[in-house]
C-alpha cells in the first residue's frame, strides 16, 4: 500500500492568489499522474460538472449493514456540495474494472482481486491529493470508490472512528466516496466519455485541487 | 471599534511575547472557505473527532460567519517552527503512535503549539484591560495533543464536565473553517505545506498563526 505517494523534493509555497496558468499546468501534470499511477484515464473536470444528487445519499444510508465513519458520510455541521462548489477545478479518473467487477455498494469484498481494483482507486486519490498539497493547493481534497471499511478494514468488528474520541487506524488513505458523498460518479463518468453500463461496474474518484 | 494605537499596543505584545509576525487586519481579511473545516476530516486527521475543539465539533462556517460579524479588527500573528522540527521524520511517527520520539521533536513542538495558544490568551487579556470587555480568540492546531496529552480522551468531547483547561484552550484557526495558509500569504508571509511526507530539506521553515479579534 502507498502511503508516501509524493516526491516532495519541490514544496511550493501558498499562493496569495492562484496563478490560472500555473493551475492549468498543474492539472495536466496530475492527470499524467494519475495514469501512471493506474488511472485507465484522467481528465480535468470544473466544480460546476460534479454532480450532487440527494437519492445517491439516500441509497448510500439504506445500504447501512457495514457501517463506517465514511458510510455514509454525515457531518451536520458542514455542507459537502457547498465546499465542493468552492473548488474551480478538478482531476475525475477511472480506474480499468476488468469483466465481473460488480458495485458492491458499501458491503464486505471478499474477492482480493475486487478488492485491489477499488484499493488503486483510494491510491491514486491519494497520490493526486498529496501531490496537489505540496504544489501550493493546500485545500486539495480526493474522493474514492464504495465505502473504505470495504477495502482497508473487513476484518474490524467496526469501524473505529465511529467509537467517539478514537481516531481512523488509516488516517493517511482512508477517505470517503464519491458516492457517500452524494455524487453521482456514474453519470460523471459518461460525460467524461468513458463507457458505462448497468452490467460493468466503473471505479472513479475525484481529486477536487483548487 | 477599537482604537488604533490599542491595537498596535496590542499588536506589538504578539511580538514580544514570542511571535515573529503580527499584523493588524480587519475582519474582512479572515477568510472563510467551508472546504478549510472538511479538510480536517477527508482525510481524517487523527484529531478529528477525539477533540471536542476540532470538526466535526466545534464551530460551524455559519455559526463562525455570526462571531465575525460583532468585530470589526484583529491582530493576526504567526509563530515559526524550525522546519528540522515541524518537518521532521520522527514527528510524524510519534503522531501515529501516540509515543514521544527520542529526539524531543513532538514535545517541541507541542511547546510551540502552547505558545500560540498563550499569546491568544495573553492578547485577550491585554485587551480586557484596556477596556475591551468582547475578544474572540483563536489559536493553531488541536488542544488535545498540547494541554491533555496524558489525558486517555477530550473531558469536553466524553464527559458533561468540559474542558479540563479553558483559560487556555480555545478553537484553531482552521477548525472554524478560516483559510490560514492564504491568509498568511495575503499577509505577505511566505507559508509551505507541510505533510507527513516532507523533509526538513523541502521546506525552509514552519509557522503556526493565531487571530484575537477585538471589538
Amino acid at each position: 500500500m502507498n502511503n508516501n505517494p509524493a516526491n516532495q523534493d519541490h514544496v511550493r509555497p501558498i499562493p496569495p492568489q492562484t496563478n490560472p496558468d500555473q493551475l492549468a499546468k498543474d492539472l495536466s501534470i496530475l492527470c499524467g499522474k494519475a495514469r501512471e499511477s493506474g488511472a485507465s484515464d484522467a481528465v480535468v473536470i470544473s466544480a460546476g460538472d460534479v454532480i450532487f444528487r440527494p437519492e445517491i445519499r439516500e441509497k448510500v444510508s439504506r445500504q447501512d449493514a457495514f457501517p463506517s465513519i465514511h458510510w455514509p458520510l454525515d457531518y451536520p455541521k458542514d455542507n459537502i456540495e457547498e465546499a465542493i462548489r468552492a473548488y474551480r477545478k478538478g482531476i475525475l479518473f477511472c480506474v480499468a474494472a476488468g469483466e465481473n467487477l460488480p458495485d458492491y455498494g458499501g458491503g464486505p469484498i471478499d474477492n482480493p482481486l475486487h478488492r485491489n481494483r477499488y484499493l488503486l482507486v483510494y491510491e491514486i486519490a491519494s497520490i493526486l491529493e498529496s501531490a496537489s498539497f505540496y504544489m501550493g493547493h493546500h485545500l486539495a481534497m480526493g474522493f474514492a470508490v464504495g465505502n473504505c471499511r470495504s477495502v482497508f478494514c473487513p476484518d474490524e468488528k467496526r469501524c473505529v472512528p465511529m467509537l467517539k474520541g478514537k481516531p481512523c487506524i488509516h488516517p493517511n488513505i482512508g477517505r470517503p466516496s464519491m458516492e457517500a458523498a452524494g455524487m453521482d460518479a456514474l453519470c460523471m463518468a459518461e460525460n467524461a466519455g468513458w463507457i458505462t453500463d448497468e452490467s460493468r461496474f466503473l471505479p472513479v474518484g475525484l481529486v477536487m485541487v483548487d | 471599534m477599537a482604537d488604533r494605537s490599542d491595537l498596535e499596543t496590542l499588536r506589538e505584545s504578539a511580538l514580544e511575547t514570542g511571535a515573529d509576525k503580527a499584523v493588524i487586519i480587519p475582519v474582512s481579511d479572515v477568510l472563510l472557505d467551508p472546504r478549510v473545516r472538511l479538510k480536517c476530516m477527508i482525510p481524517k486527521c487523527y484529531m478529528s473527532g477525539s477533540c471536542g475543539h476540532c470538526p466535526p465539533h466545534g464551530n460551524s462556517i455559519q455559526e463562525v460567519r455570526e462571531i465575525l460579524s460583532r468585530f470589526r479588527q484583529g491582530i493576526f500573528f504567526q509563530v515559526p517552527v524550525k522546519s528540522t522540527i515541524i518537518a521532521a521524520k520522527s514527528l510524524y511517527k510519534a503522531i501515529e503512535t501516540g509515543i514521544m520520539d527520542n529526539e524531543g521533536n513532538a514535545f517541541n513542538l507541542g511547546g510551540h503549539y502552547i505558545l500560540v495558544f498563550s499569546i491568544v490568551k495573553l492578547l485577550q487579556k491585554r485587551a480586557k484591560s484596556m477596556g475591551y470587555r468582547v475578544t474572540h480568540g483563536f489559536a493553531a492546531g488541536n488542544c488535545r495533543d498540547p494541554f491533555c496529552h496524558l489525558q486517555p480522551h477530550c473531558r469536553d468531547l466524553m464527559t458533561q464536565k468540559g474542558c479540563r483547561h479553558p483559560e487556555l484552550s480555545s478553537f484553531s484557526m482552521e477548525s472554524c473553517g478560516m483559510d490560514v495558509f492564504t491568509m498568511a500569504a495575503r499577509a505577505g508571509w511566505n507559508h509551505y505545506p507541510i505533510g507527513g511526507t516532507c523533509t526538513p530539506e523541502s521546506v525552509p521553515t514552519g509557522n503556526l498563526m493565531g487571530l484575537v479579534l477585538v471589538a
